[in-house]
Order: structure tokens, then sequence, then C-alpha cells
């Protein structure tokens, strides 16, 4: 056997064993960076408070929040501009109850995001997982309260 | 062997050892962490459901009625509101999956509201006290019908209960309200 055949089957399973060694710790690096990452029911979760229990929509005297009773003059784009996310989107429903004079509303916080045909869940990246609650809620217009329900539609990127 | 051929040998073998140590570590590393996430799943689950359970009945107890707010309606309740009170349940849970409301009087009374069964039936059937079903087959509500003879379609459901709890301060004492929610 010439030399170079000899030191190249020496070297044959070392280059295995860094080839392994390399999987091994490219997958543990993935493992632990992206665990954390893939908690969509979390993150949806967690968008979902904080409009629900934030000033954004709800009425508020002062420093306290009235989660629950929606004021109706913060039910706006603008407000809902100060909840744009990236990769998570939500689209509030206000439907007043029977006898309430509320207008029935919509507002999005990416409208685009929630146009027919576009909102539905599909695994994988570049998909997206949604989740959809319905709340009976006190509509507040002004001095008026009334009864009424208020859907939200949370609709995150799958990373 | 040669002196050089020893030292290569001695060389190569405390490489392997040093890589079947990182591969053991690696793989306890990988084991215990999914252990962990595995025993913190279905408390993370639970804390989600519960708070979805309890969100739920804050907007309940704070939604306007005809005599104040639904709490209102649930605090002046002298046993003559119990229709009231379960028609506004039926009413505003139409849009919800399974949620059952039970009332605890101090003194001793208690009331029992179910979504998605017409008040009728459940006032009629008083004291409404079966739990929810918590198997989509054997289990019966109120009525006695079997769970699923609804319509539903059960093929992947799987009741997962939640329960959130409030106390509402009356002049004879707390009343404990409580809503279970199936997700």
């Amino acid at each position: 056997m010439r030399r170079g055949q000899a030191e190249m089957l020496s070297w044959m399973p070392r280059l295995i064993m860094v080839a392994v060694a390399v999987v091994i710790i490219v997958s543990i690096v993935y493992v632990y960076t992206q665990r954390d990452l893939k908690a969509e029911q979390m993150h949806r979760a967690a968008y979902l408070y904080r409009i629900y229990y934030s000033d954004v929509i709800m009425f508020s005297q002062g420093a306290r929040i009235y989660p629950g009773i929606v004021d109706m003059a913060k039910f706006n784009q603008e407000r809902m501009d100060l909840m744009t996310y990236e990769k998570t989107f939500a689209q509030l429903k206000v439907s007043p109850g029977q006898g309430c004079a509320v207008q029935q509303k919509t507002i999005y916080t990416n409208k685009l995001a929630f146009e027919e045909g576009k909102v539905w869940q599909l695994q994988g990246a570049g998909g997206r997982n949604l989740e959809n609650v319905v709340y009976p809620v006190t509509l507040k217009d002004g001095t008026r309260e009334c009864a009424g329900t208020l859907n939200i539609t949370i609709v995150r990127t799958n990373q | 062997m040669n002196r050089r051929a020893s030292v290569d040998m001695m060389t190569d073998i405390f490489s392997i050892l040093v890589f079947v140590l990182i591969v053991i570590v690696a793989l306890v590393l990988l084991l215990i962490d999914a252990k962990k996430l595995q025993s913190e799943k279905p408390q993370l689950d639970e804390d989600l459901r519960a708070q979805k359970a309890a969100t739920f009945l804050i907007s309940l107890l704070r939604t306007p009625t005809p005599q104040g707010t639904f709490a209102d309606l649930i605090i002046i309740n002298d046993g003559r509101q119990d229709a009231e009170i379960v028609r506004t349940f039926v009413d505003l849970t139409k849009s919800t999956n399974k949620a059952r409301l039970v009332i605890k009087y101090p003194d001793g009374r208690m009331l029992y509201a179910m979504s998605g069964i017409s008040p009728e039936a459940q006032t009629a059937n008083a004291p409404l006290i079966q739990p929810l079903p918590v198997k989509p087959t054997g289990g019966r509500d109120i009525t006695g019908r079997a769970f699923g003879d609804y319509g539903e379609d059960l093929s992947s459901y799987t009741p997962q209960p939640s329960i959130a709890k409030a106390q509402l301060p009356s002049g004879s004492g707390n009343i404990q309200v409580e809503l279970e929610m199936m997700s």
C-alpha cells in the first residue's frame, strides 16, 4: 500500500467522527434555540391578554383599568396601531347585544392578514396558527353602557 | 511498534474517549431537557386553560343585565331570579364551548347553569347537580341525554375542563361563583 493511501485510511475514521460531532452539536444548538420559539399557544395567549387586560381598548379611569368594559371611544384603528407586532396579528370585532345601540365594528392590527382566504391554519414554516375567542363584554359609549360580545382572532405566523 | 506510532495510537484513543464523553453528555442533557419539558407541559396547558376561564368569568360578571351587572343579579338573587340567571348565562355563552356555572350562596342554596341547553329544560330539572361530562361517551347532561346527542362532531373531541372561581360579597357572606369550561 502506498503511504498516501495508508494515511487516507487512517484519516477516514477521524473524518467520520468529526462529521458525527458536528451533526450532534448542530442538533443540540437547534433544539435549544428553537424550543422556546415554538410555543405558539403561549405567544397567542400573551398577545391576547395584552389586548384584553391593557387599556388599549378597555375602559380606564386614571391608572385603573376595567377589563371586560370596552371603551368604544378607544375602539379604533389608531389604538390598534399600538399593538402592531411583526409576527402576530389581531382582529377585534364588537357586536352589540339585544337592545344595544352601539354599531358593530371591526378593527385590525394588520387588515391584510385577515383578507378573505388568508386566515387558515397551516403547519410548518411560513404557515399560520390562529385562535378565536368570544367574550361577553360591556360596550361603553360615552355614558351609555350595554351588553355585547367581543370577538378576538389572533393569527401568528409560524417560526 | 516504534515510539511515534505508539504516541499516535494514544492520541487516537484519547480523541475517541473525549468524543464518546461529548456524545454521552449531550444525550444526557437532551434527555433531562425533554423530561423537564414533558413534565411542565400539562401544567402549562392547565394554566392557559385556567387563564382562559378566568378571563371569561371576569367578562361574564361585568356584563350588564336589566338588574345591573350579571354579578349584581347573582347578589340580589333570593331564589326568584334563578331562571333569569340561567337564561342570561345561556344567552351570554352562546358562542363558547360547553360551560357550566355553579353559584353557592352563603345560606346553602346552589344554582347551576349550563351553556347550550335551553333555560326551560334546566330550570324544570332543578336542582341541577350533574357534573359536566368528562368523556364524549357515557356522560349524561342535565336532561338525561347522552353527551353527543346534540349532533356535535366528537371525533376529535378531548374534553379539557378548567375552573375559574370568584367570590362576590353579599350581606350574609361571600357568594362563591365557579365557572367550569371545556376547551
